[in-house]
């Protein structure tokens, strides 16, 4: 095959990488077990646009536009930036939405969660249970015929810039201070590595991912499905890597207690990982893949992408949202409805492939 | 020779199609693919069942031929 990245090494170099540039993000100041997490990081640049309010947790993470634009470029200059959209966008987006609301349970999408439990947090054991229990959920739906419809060529090329454009828009206000962007002060928001460090990280793990095909739900997935454990290498890779590079810097703190923006409420954590793992099944990617995906130009996964913002803004707005206290008032209630909102996906969604 | 469409479909759904036609029948195929991942995906998976494919490339998507 041409692309290095999608050879056996290809995978396990990108994996190496990916979670050394982590561990040392955070390092460098982003908060702990936190080195990537979609689901944080897309939340905090809701706050920083004032689509919540919850002061702690507002920054524009350069991680997330980098990985953005990292895949865009590359795609661009191998030839795989396709704009693409139309399958079922709408479900795509309430899918975004709800991932976003059961990561927000847990505290982490499932980069974070290896992340937490390379970082010695077993709290996220139950994390990583529930989302392969959302996976494996999904797969059931996946062997009965479910597809969300095809996507098709968009009509020139624009509507691929678009969603990165407006992610990139905020990034300017932001980098030059222009506007209302709004920063936290205290709290996880404020905790973060240097802005160009970060832009830089992100660039570079947009291209691997882009390049490697990156997908910790895929990496599951095709375990279940077609018996394949190619992704799953690379996110073997990822963990360990994570882990020996905490061990070195100091990072690793083994217990359940007291563990770092986490919560020890083993149902939920279970629960909201299934809701999240679920949704990623159903829309076909993690969410550090449809950032990509949305790079290479796909609307439907940037719309997905847009969900994941706007249930951002849900979580904390209306209490859905965990904390390090415990769980927002109204997050069982979320939780439930999500799970039911994706079963009821999966069952309308099953078609016979002719 | 039979048609497999895998255009516009997401993971891991164009993977699923080729096994599933490869171990229905013997017959051989003609994959549609549109893209860089769904097309290395399938690649692996011919491997896996020791099958090669001639690839042929026009404007917006490859054609795989997988003689049996």
């Amino acid at each position: 095959m041409k692309n290095f990245f999608a050879s056996k090494w290809g995978i396990i170099i990108a994996g190496v990488f990916i979670g050394g540039i982590a561990a040392f993000l955070q390092y460098l100041g982003n908060p702990a077990n936190m080195g990537f997490c979609m689901a944080c990081f897309v939340r905090d640049i809701a706050g920083a646009i004032g689509l919540h309010k919850a002061g702690v947790v507002q920054y524009v993470r350069p991680e997330i536009i980098g990985i953005l634009f990292g895949a865009l470029i590359i795609s661009v200059i191998k030839g795989e930036f396709k704009p693409r959209g139309g399958s079922s966008a709408i479900i795509r987006f309430f899918l975004g939405a709800f991932a976003m609301i059961g990561a927000l349970v847990f505290l982490g999408c499932p980069w974070r969660a290896f992340l937490r439990l390379a970082g010695g947090d077993l709290n996220a054991i139950l994390g990583i249970a529930g989302l392969a229990t959302g996976i494996y959920i999904g797969t059931l739906f996946l062997k009965k015929g479910f597809n969300l419809g095809r996507a098709l060529p968009s009509e020139g090329k624009l509507s691929g810039y678009i969603i990165p454009g407006f992610f990139g828009l905020i990034f300017l206000l932001f980098a030059f201070d222009f506007g209302k962007i709004m920063i936290s002060s205290k709290g996880p928001g404020a905790m973060h590595a240097p802005m160009l460090i970060s832009l830089g990280a992100g660039l570079i793990v947009g291209y691997l991912a882009q390049r490697s095909r990156f997908c910790t739900m895929g990496s599951l997935r095709d375990i279940f499905i077609i018996r394949n454990f190619h992704l799953f290498t690379g996110l073997a890779a990822f963990f360990v890597t994570v882990l020996v590079m905490n061990l070195i810097l100091g990072q690793f703190n083994m217990g359940f207690e007291g563990q770092p923006i986490a919560h020890n409420l083993h149902i939920w954590n279970f629960l909201g990982m299934v809701l999240s793992g679920l949704a990623f099944v159903l829309a076909g990617g993690c969410p550090g893949r449809q950032i990509v995906l949305t790079g290479e130009g796909n609307t439907d996964s940037g719309v997905f992408v847009l969900g994941m913002l706007v249930g951002a803004g849900f979580a904390h707005n209306f209490g859905l949202s965990s904390s390090p206290k415990g769980l927002g008032p109204y997050g069982e209630y979320a939780t439930i409805i999500g799970i039911v909102f994706c079963l009821l996906v999966g069952f309308f969604m099953i078609k016979r492939h002719k | 020779m039979k048609q497999i469409d895998t255009r516009g479909l997401s993971c891991p759904q164009p993977v699923m199609l080729v096994s599933r036609a490869i171990k229905e029948d013997s017959s051989s195929l003609e994959i549609l693919v549109d893209g860089g991942t769904a097309s290395e995906n399938i690649l692996r998976t011919l491997e896996q069942f020791d099958l090669t494919a001639e690839v042929s490339q026009t404007e917006d998507y490859k054609t795989f031929i997988v003689n049996r």
